[in-house]
């Protein structure tokens, strides 16, 4: 028997932010004052150095939202990166050279072309049965090989002035930032608030229940894959403004990012969980500029990556936050009882 | 009282047969029919000559042996990518240690020794704690392609000769190639005449109906995931054999090993992993690579191609089985 307790104002203040959400942003302030006094002249916590990590923190968040959309659906997605490429080498290719069309008609169409593969794959996915792994994989390569093709394996400059104006700093904030809001609170309401967002996720967690309930799986399921391609592509072209010019393989490596924020996010703040993805984005590249800053190789900076991906997992085992005793609040007050049950699929 | 068949139940009988002819002997019959077609379409090409055959043979070993590897994880009813990430690595650490210490056996015990490991770790992941065997492999992919950048950044040279020759050593066919053969036998008869390997393939089937059978599913899993591992450290010592430079192996054997384990799939019973499938879908890979590789197409339509294959394969399988969502669980 559990009796119902009211919180006092005092305990309502602090259930606004949840106990996930609190743990995660000490996370971040250990992480801030361990790089502050790894890094000569404590560089790291200057304030142009922050507003960079901010920055920086943006691209990998909006592919980690198209990643976190298809993973609440129950899909997963490992051709992320290559569309990402190439929507941003279709924009960048159709503002240069002989074509020049204008910059929201490029972008426009960038973006359709990323929708129509995100397509491809949901139909693939849904309607004929494949598992998503495959699908994604296979068209992966496809994608290396069709813009080859295409593009000849050369690299394309920018030189539209407004598309550049997406990256500027106008007010000591990046316009990305702004962008990142706006992304972010559609992806808001559209995954949280909205019916549809509800069943994305209700379908994730159970295929047979969501049938039942009459849902349309198989559009909804096709549906995630576009829209996780749409972001992608944003991303993309926001990536390609940013670099000033594309190579025909920029992007992909951004999709080890999309996967470990998703997952990241997914496994410490639920199904999908917009702020979630946020924070863990800013933690990933507040970790990647440190290593930098002490002047650790890139290559490590992947592996460590790739490290948290795998840790980020292995924490879901002991930290379920799904169940009332088992969150991490109670476990490392010592509250509740870590949960050792076996769990039917992580 | 004899019962015939009316007109219409045998030609049901008829189409039934040929389904199962086709399911069945498909995939050899289009390896076969490539083959012709490559003979007719380059007639000065000697494709059938020995020389040819024996090259394209030992191409397809490290295919094959990695796909096998992947066979048995698949059999076990897991699935696996870090074999692309895995592959790189290894075939660095080989060239590495058998330019210094001029020895096959060691760079071999030590890759082995390696593989087996990291799989290991995998295994008691996936059995002990439930872990999702996807997406713990691409993590290990991605810190496989960061240790092996951080340490590696141009071509490695194999000099020592003798270790060269190991591929190169003949006997009609290539000894590797002799290898890869009697490597499938075997795990030919393991698999489908052994209890190992009939409790192997309940595993994969239906987890739960080999508990209750009493069949030790952890053991199982982590036994498949060993083999993979002696198998993919085989397949990258013939690999730097036979290349003898390496950069980012890898890459190139990501997706025909997917595709050759799909392919095989198609095979028999469809969506069953199974040995022969495997090995006829690795040749028929390394047959394909090699028929473009003549034509002299770029390499970038290798890659369309053999997404293609692999989309189409699978998609075959999956359709016939009553297509159903397959979903991922996190």
């Amino acid at each position: 028997m559990s009796s119902i307790s009211i919180p006092s104002l005092r305990e309502k203040r602090m259930i606004i932010i949840n106990p996930q959400m609190r743990i995660f942003i000490g996370l971040l302030f250990v992480v801030l004052l361990f790089f502050a006094f790894a890094t000569p002249n404590f560089g790291f916590i200057r304030l142009q150095n922050l507003n960079n990590i901010l920055t920086d923190s943006v691209i990998p968040a909006i592919f980690a939202f198209g990643m976190g959309i298809i993973i609440a659906g129950g899909g997963f997605d490992l051709s992320l990166g290559h569309i990402a490429s190439m929507a941003a080498l279709i924009v960048a290719y159709l503002m240069s050279g002989g074509i020049r069309f204008d910059l929201f008609s490029a972008i426009l169409v960038g973006l359709l072309i990323a929708a129509g593969v995100g397509s491809i794959n949901g139909l693939l996915v849904s309607r004929m049965g494949i598992s998503s792994f495959i699908v994604t994989l296979g068209m992966q390569f496809l994608i290396i090989g069709v813009r080859q093709l295409i593009t000849g394996g050369q690299s394309v400059y920018i030189s539209n002035g407004l598309f550049k104006k997406l990256v500027f700093s106008e007010f000591g904030i990046s316009n990305l930032v702004f962008v990142l809001v706006v992304v972010g609170l559609s992806c808001y309401f559209i995954m949280e608030k909205s019916v549809f967002g509800r069943k994305i996720q209700f379908l994730g967690e159970n295929i047979e229940a969501s049938r039942f309930m009459g849902f349309d799986i198989k559009n909804i399921t096709m549906v995630t894959f576009i829209l996780g391609a749409l972001l992608a592509a944003i991303g993309g072209t926001l990536f390609a403004a940013r670099a000033g010019a594309v190579q025909i393989n920029s992007v992909d490596s951004k999709l080890l990012d999309a996967i470990t924020i998703a997952v990241f996010s997914a496994v410490f703040f639920g199904r999908f969980s917009t702020s979630g993805i946020i924070v863990a984005s800013i933690l990933i590249s507040m970790i990647s500029t440190g290593m930098s800053m002490m002047e650790i190789k890139t290559e490590w900076i992947e592996f460590m990556k790739g490290f948290i991906l795998l840790s980020s997992i292995f924490l879901t085992k002991y930290m379920n936050f799904n169940k009332p005793n088992g969150s991490i609040s109670s476990i490392l007050i010592g509250k509740g009882e870590a949960i050792n049950e076996q769990q039917e699929s992580i | 009282m004899k019962y015939y068949l009316t007109s219409w139940e045998v030609k049901k009988v008829h189409k039934r047969n040929f389904d199962k002819f086709i399911r069945n002997y498909g995939l050899p019959l289009g390896l076969l029919a490539l083959v012709l077609i490559i003979q007719i379409i380059f007639n000065k090409v000697p494709l059938f000559s020995l020389f040819n055959i024996n090259n394209i043979l030992l191409e397809t070993v490290s295919i094959a042996l990695t796909a096998l590897g992947l066979s048995y994880i698949m059999m076990s009813g897991e699935g696996d990518l870090s074999f692309a990430g895995m592959f790189s690595l290894l075939t660095v650490v080989f060239a590495t240690f058998a330019n210094n210490t001029n020895s096959f056996i060691i760079s071999y015990i030590i890759v082995s020794v390696i593989a087996v490991s990291v799989n290991l770790f995998i295994a008691l992941l996936v059995t002990r704690l439930n872990f999702s065997s996807f997406i713990i492999s691409i993590a290990i992919m991605f810190m496989a392609n960061g240790v092996e950048k951080a340490f590696h950044q141009q071509t490695t040279l194999i000099q020592n000769p003798s270790i060269l020759s190991f591929s190169r050593i003949e006997f009609g066919l290539p000894l590797v190639v002799w290898l890869m053969f009697i490597i499938y036998l075997v795990s030919y008869f393991v698999i489908n005449k052994t209890k190992y390997g009939f409790s192997l393939r309940i595993v994969g089937e239906n987890k739960n109906a080999a508990i209750e059978a009493g069949i030790n599913s952890n053991r199982i899993k982590i036994s498949a995931y060993i083999i993979a591992g002696l198998l993919i450290a085989l397949a990258s010592a013939v690999e730097s054999t036979r290349v003898g430079a390496i950069y980012e192996q890898g890459k190139y054997y990501m997706l025909p090993v997917f595709a050759a384990c799909f392919l095989g799939s198609s095979m028999f019973v469809p969506g069953r992993i199974n040995i022969i499938g495997t090995l006829v879908g690795a040749l028929f890979l390394g047959v394909l690579e090699k028929f473009m590789n003549m034509i002299s197409v770029e390499s970038y339509i290798v890659s369309i191609v053999q997404g293609i294959v692999l989309i189409v394969s699978v998609g075959l399988v999956a359709f016939k089985n009553r297509a159903k969502i397959v979903q991922v669980k996190l």
